[in-house]
């Protein structure tokens, strides 16, 4: 075991030294105690010291407090050492964060009891540690294999509705039937306002109830048919096939309706608000649905930006029912 | 290392006569150094005998420190010194030696110089009869 010393005095110095090397343990050999205090931040630090209470620049006690208070340095095993036996410097020395004490001159064979006492314990210690390593390293290598798990579902866990992996799948083969139908559909992304408020209001829980609330609300607003999914945090994407050009009108509109109802009879303490950005798909059009799916974005975030801008929107959040707010872009 | 101190203190047949050590008595408790003898390794240095010499060594250069101290009345330096020399002076079974220093820790930050001096004379005559039972002993050891 590597073990290092702090004593002031060259005899007792000497004498610890030679009696640890004729027990087999390695000796890092300091000074005083500011000395000693450095050897022990050093990465390679021994797991065990031995420090005199009574040294200049930094006491025994005054490291064995350093000691605990920092992370890095805090499982070393200390025993302090010094001529003072009493009990009072006895409790004083454990107080301080001593795991053990000897009092000077010290017996050669308590002082080897001791040593194998402190690295019982530090071989625990490195057990215990390393099973922690183990169990952190199993709960990431579990994650992983959670989030692996999820990505090949199509369902979001939170809502029950599509995630973004089922939405794209399933969106991909809708727009195929609808352009060999040579059928118009529309493509809407939502992005919920105020989700960051109402987590650091009201906790996380019910951050994930308000997301839930909104997937309710689109699920009642579209269709069976229609595509609703999920595609993360607090981003919902629709497709809603055979759609004719201006439908689009009628279906924000009903989705306004529907968020108003809904906030006219919740009490939350909060209402829901979304900002949306959609387009009408015309069966000519050739984009895949991932492009479709950034324009939407882009018309969301020009949506969300002029809330803040336009006069409409000023209106609406200088209002009392200002997260009522639904308003609709068009992008072609 | 200096050898000046332990020579200074050799008898003449370079062992001590039973008189002189009977007069030296309890300066140096044998037993505490035999407790530090390995009688596994034998065939090895002999730890006492370094452990004298370094003990020889340092405590002459503290005396001094603890002479000037005492003249300076610089009582703080006093006792971290004497503490120092305590612990050296228990570890090799110079008691009397240890119990001095001990005392002299124990002053008032302002003593009376008289009893500073009177300890300090103590620890002079005590330190003298260790260094002398230091001698015989290393002598008998590298014999």
């Amino acid at each position: 075991m590597r073990i290092l010393i702090a004593e002031d005095d060259t005899v007792s110095c000497h004498l610890l030294k030679a009696t640890l090397t004729k027990l087999g343990h390695e000796v890092v050999v300091t000074h005083d105690g500011l000395e000693a205090w450095e050897a022990l931040q050093q990465p390679d630090a021994p797991s065990m010291a031995i420090l005199d209470w009574m040294m200049p620049l930094l006491d025994g006690t005054e490291i064995c407090r350093k000691v605990r208070a920092d992370a890095l340095t805090s499982h070393t095993y200390i025993i302090l050492l010094s001529a003072m036996g009493s009990k009072a410097n006895l409790i004083e020395g454990l107080e301080a964060g001593a795991d053990d004490y000897l009092v000077k001159p010290f017996d050669r064979y308590e002082l080897k009891v001791r040593l194998e006492v402190g690295g019982r314990i530090i071989e625990l210690q490195r057990v215990l540690a390393e099973r922690v390593r183990e169990l952190e390293a199993s709960v990431v290598e579990r994650k992983r294999a959670e989030e692996a798990l999820r990505n090949l579902t199509l369902a979001d866990d939170l809502t029950g509705l599509f995630n973004r992996r089922g939405f794209f799948t399933l969106a991909q083969q809708q727009l195929k039937t609808v352009r060999r139908r040579n059928q118009s559909s529309l493509l809407i992304y939502a992005d919920m306002d105020g989700l960051k408020r109402i987590n650091d209001t009201y906790g996380h829980s019910e951050g994930s109830n308000a997301i839930c609330r909104v997937a309710d609300i689109l699920t009642e607003t579209f269709r069976d048919s229609d595509i609703i999914a999920r595609l993360g945090g607090d981003e919902f994407a629709i497709l809603a096939a055979d759609v004719p050009p201006l439908g689009n009108i009628l279906v924000t509109d009903r989705l306004r309706e529907n968020l108003r109802r809904y906030n006219q009879t919740n009490e939350l303490g909060y209402e829901l608000s979304l900002s949306i950005g959609s387009i009408s798909v015309e069966p000519g059009t050739p984009s895949t649905i991932e492009e479709l799916v950034d324009a939407a974005d882009l018309a969301m975030y020009a949506n969300k930006r002029g809330k803040t801008v336009s006069p409409l929107g000023r209106d609406q959040l200088s209002g009392p029912r200002a997260d009522a707010y639904v308003s609709l872009v068009t992008a072609h | 290392m200096s050898q000046i101190q332990v020579t200074t203190y050799k008898t003449q047949e370079g062992l001590l006569h039973p008189k002189d050590r009977e007069l030296l008595g309890d300066a140096v408790d044998l037993d505490v150094l035999h407790t530090l003898d390995d009688p596994q390794n034998a065939d090895e240095s002999d730890l006492v005998v370094e452990l004298i010499d370094l003990y020889v060594a340092d405590a002459s250069s503290k005396m001094a420190a603890i002479q000037k101290a005492v003249r300076g009345a610089e009582w703080l330096l006093l006792k971290r010194v004497a503490h120092n020399l305590e612990g050296s002076s228990a570890t090799l079974g110079a008691k009397q030696m240890a119990v001095l220093c001990r005392d002299l820790q124990c002053l008032d930050s302002a003593p009376p110089i008289e009893r500073s001096r009177t300890l300090l004379s103590r620890l002079e005559v005590e330190f003298r009869r260790v260094l002398i039972a230091f001698a015989a002993e290393r002598e008998r050891r590298v014999a």
